[in-house]
């Protein structure tokens, strides 16, 4: 796609690629009402002003600047075949399935179609019931959300999975466009029956560009007594522009832990909103960001109690080294229906370097007096005393430094449960905190 | 608002202590706002151009601005065309010289809100300053804080006798375009406070400035500017009341502190303006703007308020501490019973090296009432070893109010501590039963769990305010649990 020698208006532009989308007969998988609805809430909305609270610390030059025009199928032989071997290993006990540029790949996923504890299905695959677009149940995006509305409208595939029993699976979303190609939309949409077990791990990885953007939307609903174990890491190319919308209900006795990483991409911002829907549900939320160079990470939690005595935790951690920025805001809502609530957040930043910037936004909405709700924020630098002791014993400084700073993120890591998928993060982690070979010694 | 024990109820029926009019004849400007109004507010007192020009800037922003809208805050729109903004009691000559000369309803309206202005109650210790609705009625103590070397003088008077220190110091922490309510300020305050303590004085007593509306479809625009020279320190006290009526009325107030090196400054506030009745008709609308400055070394600037009156509250004391090694701290309780809403808390502003902070938050809330903290915590770059300790507590007395905590924190320095804790819950059925059962009524056992909530604040009270405000507490209170 060229783009115009004048500058357009965000409306002008999103009506003229949506209309260019449809014209260069771009197969939707969202219903026509859906995808009309979407388009006129987001040219309402238009994109967020400065002083948007929800986009405080976004960075949105990035998005605008990037494509927005949906890519095509990558070519097999050029593009899918080379990505074999950088796939990540596999996980033990663990269906593949592996999705480049949003488009479903059969040749790189290791099942397909259906599982014993449920049944997963690619939209653009052609059955009827999957080109809906729209999950059970599903939480509508707001202005917060706002970037879930362009996914409607670009999305060219998506997964859906439905949970009737107990499933381990794997998703990998890679993008290998780049500056010249256009956008990735990934689209997940995740059913857990009742009284079913999911264990998902959603990966986000691949290349990117100053102008190459992927913009995920996920919707997750937990039938009554559900459980879902979710993992979700973000390990994008350093130069990618990375959007991400996260949509979840728990009804009445579900159980949610969500732990994710974000650790990749030069701008990312991540939109979660979480509804304790059904009574005595359970939602746990760990998260850690970490960034450097000038890379920007957002993340923009809502998590909104309606029924009676649910109860959530929160863990958000965030290192920013460089001269990058960390944005962590997550609010809480305790409706008057949501008697016996019980909540904490807390959320932590460590600012690595001089030039580096850490924002937290602790909030705690509460409308009724029978609940127990806390948060605690710190931010600051690494703790002179214990790295003196780490010194004192003999670790040179820059390895002691980092040394905390991975004892710093401990919270979130240690929630990761898969011994495979936790080697692999740490692996990764180490290695953009920096001094890998000694960390890795010592983990 | 029925509550389940009749002997609340009749103590809630007591409502609002200083609902009562003053029927005196007052010097009432049409209702409108234009620039004709401002040179007619200017005039009326007489400012020399630079303050004329300054307002007319002001105003001349605040027809460019839109009125804000993020604060959680619903009322019905404010018709800023419909109030007047100038009324004074009508003046016998040209001014008061003296105490005898003042109204004597005016001074019974002040004897019956137990203010001490006359200087036969000079064991209270305090020097006064009365503002009665846009103009300055009295100030005690004059003769004797002169002789320190401190001004405290209303703020027209200041005007006069001192123009060289208003242009000085006038809208360098508060500048006119700040906020939309700063600007209206700027453009149409008719009178306040003006406090200037020379170098290395330490003020001789407590200064308190005691804020009245009386006129009906008036608003209040009172600038308070203290200016804290090199060395010294002063305690400066606020307090504020207003008729019941069943209209709202708008107080848009500006409060601007300045600390130079080593110098310090404690402001505290008791805000009771008329907060409604049970139903959420009538009360006050206000929005005030208030930021200290610490601009020298090693100062320190200390904000306490206790609000329990007002419709609506939207205040966010602040500091900006720019010198190096300078404090800010903020202590408040806000109580919001019947329909009030208050939105209000800090903004610490950490620019010099060496700065620190300490926020204490207490939020209480009751009956339909909603109670927001909303604060900031800015480290800038350059605020080398910076320090912020904030603690924001919310109580919730019923099933129908609500508690919101809205708090930013931004670091841009690596050696920067941040710390925030918060919690928002009901009083413990614990608590209250352990005071039950040592034979305290359930009023008793509240208040003194409430009590206790706020010590932390109340015991950074003045003493004659501290015991005003545990009062005014457990006044705005009875009834609103059952």
């Amino acid at each position: 796609m060229t783009q115009p020698d004048t500058p357009v208006s965000f409306s002008e532009r999103l009506q003229r690629d949506y209309d260019l989308a449809r014209a260069q007969g771009a197969r939707p998988i969202v219903a026509d009402s859906l995808r009309e609805t979407s388009l006129a809430k987001a040219l309402a909305a238009g994109l967020p002003a400065l002083r948007d609270d929800d986009w405080r610390y976004a960075r949105l030059r990035p998005v605008t600047a990037a494509q927005w025009l949906p890519a095509a199928t990558a070519d097999e032989a050029s593009v899918i075949e080379p990505l074999r071997a950088a796939l990540p290993d596999a996980l033990p006990g663990f269906g593949r399935v592996v999705f480049v540029d949003g488009h479903y790949c059969a040749s790189l996923s290791v099942a397909d179609q259906s599982f014993s504890g449920g049944q997963l299905r690619h939209a653009a695959s052609g059955a009827a019931n999957t080109r809906n677009g729209e999950a059970t149940n599903a939480l509508q995006a707001t202005t917060a959300e706002r970037f879930a509305w362009l996914n409607d409208l670009f999305a060219t595939d998506g997964a859906q999975l439905q949970v009737t029993g107990q499933l381990q699976l794997e998703l990998l979303f890679i993008s290998t466009i780049t500056d010249t190609a256009a956008a990735s939309y990934p689209r997940l949409q995740v059913q857990v029956c009742a009284d079913s077990q999911l264990t998902l791990v959603e990966r986000h990885l691949g290349s990117g560009g100053p102008t190459a953007l992927t913009n995920v939307s996920v919707q997750v609903h937990l039938q009554s007594a559900a459980r879902l174990q979710h993992y979700r890491v973000q390990a994008m190319a350093r130069d990618a522009v990375f959007m991400d919308t996260l949509l979840a209900t728990l009804d009445s006795r579900a159980n949610y832990a969500l732990t994710f990483i974000n650790q990749g991409a030069a701008t990312a911002r991540s939109s979660l909103r979480l509804r304790l829907q059904g009574d005595n549900t359970q939602l746990s939320v760990h998260g850690v960001s970490l960034t450097d160079e000038r890379c920007n990470s957002d993340t923009v939690i809502q998590l909104e109690h309606v029924g009676r005595n649910s109860r959530s935790e929160q863990v958000l951690r965030g290192v920013a080294n460089g001269r990058s920025s960390i944005g962590l805001a997550s609010r809480v809502d305790v409706a008057a229906s949501a008697g016996g609530a019980d909540s904490r957040q807390s959320l932590k930043g460590l600012i690595g370097a001089a030039g580096a910037e850490v924002n937290l936004r602790p909030q705690l909405e509460i409308n009724t007096d029978e609940v127990k709700a806390s948060h605690g924020a710190t931010t600051g630098s690494l703790d002179d005393n214990t790295l003196f002791y780490l010194l004192s014993r003999g670790i040179d400084p820059e390895t002691a430094r980092k040394l905390l700073e991975w004892a710093f993120i401990g919270d979130v890591m240690s929630h990761i449960d898969i011994a495979g998928l936790r080697r692999q993060v740490e692996l990764t982690t180490v290695s953009q905190l920096g001094n890998a070979a000694a960390l890795e010694a010592l983990l | 608002m029925s509550t389940q024990d009749p002997s609340l109820d009749a103590l809630l029926a007591r409502g609002y202590q200083h609902g009562f009019v003053t029927d005196i004849e007052s010097d009432t400007v049409a209702p409108g706002l234009d620039r004709d109004t401002v040179r007619f507010i200017s005039a009326k007192k007489g400012e020399p151009q630079f303050l004329l020009d300054w307002r007319l800037r002001a105003l001349d922003r605040w027809f460019e601005m839109k009125e804000p809208h993020w604060p959680k805050l619903h009322y019905t729109p404010i018709d800023y065309q419909d109030i007047s903004y100038y009324s004074a009691p009508k003046a016998k000559t040209d001014g008061p010289k003296s105490l005898a000369d003042v109204d004597p309803k005016l001074l019974a309206t002040y004897e019956k809100l137990g203010v001490p202005l006359h200087e036969r109650a000079r064991l209270a210790g305090v020097a006064v300053d009365a503002v009665f609705d846009s103009v300055s009625v009295a100030t005690t103590f004059k003769d004797r804080l002169s002789a320190a070397g401190v001004i405290f003088c209303p703020f027209s008077e200041a005007v006069q006798k001192h123009p060289e220190l208003i242009e000085r110091w006038l809208g360098t922490v508060v500048p006119y375009g700040d906020n939309y309510y700063a600007a209206l300020n700027s453009a149409v305050f008719t009178d306040g406070s003006f406090v200037y303590i020379p170098k290395g004085v330490r003020c001789p007593m407590e200064l308190s400035t005691y804020f009245r509306i009386n006129a009906a479809k008036t608003g209040q625009f009172e600038r308070t500017l203290i200016v804290a020279d090199e060395g010294s320190h002063v305690s400066y006290l606020e307090g504020c009341t207003a008729p019941m009526r069943d209209e709202n009325q708008l107080h848009a107030a500006v409060v601007e502190l300045l600390a130079l090196d080593d110098a310090q400054i404690k402001y505290s506030t008791v805000q009771n303006w008329y907060p409604g009745d049970e139903n959420g008709v009538g009360g006050i609308y206000n929005f005030v703007t208030k930021r200290g400055e610490c601009r020298g070394r090693n100062s320190r600037i200390s904000w306490t308020q206790v609000e329990t009156g007002s419709a609506i509250t939207w205040k966010y004391p602040s500091c900006v501490l720019r010198g190096e090694n300078s404090v800010g701290e903020f202590y408040s309780v806000a109580v919001t019973a019947n329909y009030q809403q208050a939105d209000t808390g800090t903004k610490m502003i950490h620019i010099g090296a060496n700065t620190r902070s300490t926020i204490v938050s207490k939020g209480i809330s009751a009956g339909h009432a909603q109670n927001t903290y909303r604060g900031l915590v800015s480290v800038m770059p350059g605020a080398h070893g910076a320090r912020n300790f904030t603690q924001c507590d919310s109580l919730l007395l019923g099933s129908d109010c609500g508690a919101h905590t809205i708090p930013y924190i931004e670091v841009k320095n690596p050696q920067a501590i941040v710390e925030h804790e918060a919690s928002t819950s009901r009083i413990s059925e614990e608590q209250l039963f352990y005071c039950l059962q040592r034979g305290l009524s359930q009023e008793d056992a509240i208040n003194l769990i409430v009590g206790g909530f706020c010590k932390t604040v109340f015991r950074e009270l003045p003493m004659e305010f501290a015991v005003e405000a545990q009062n005014l507490l457990a006044v705005s209170l009875e009834g609103a649990v059952g």
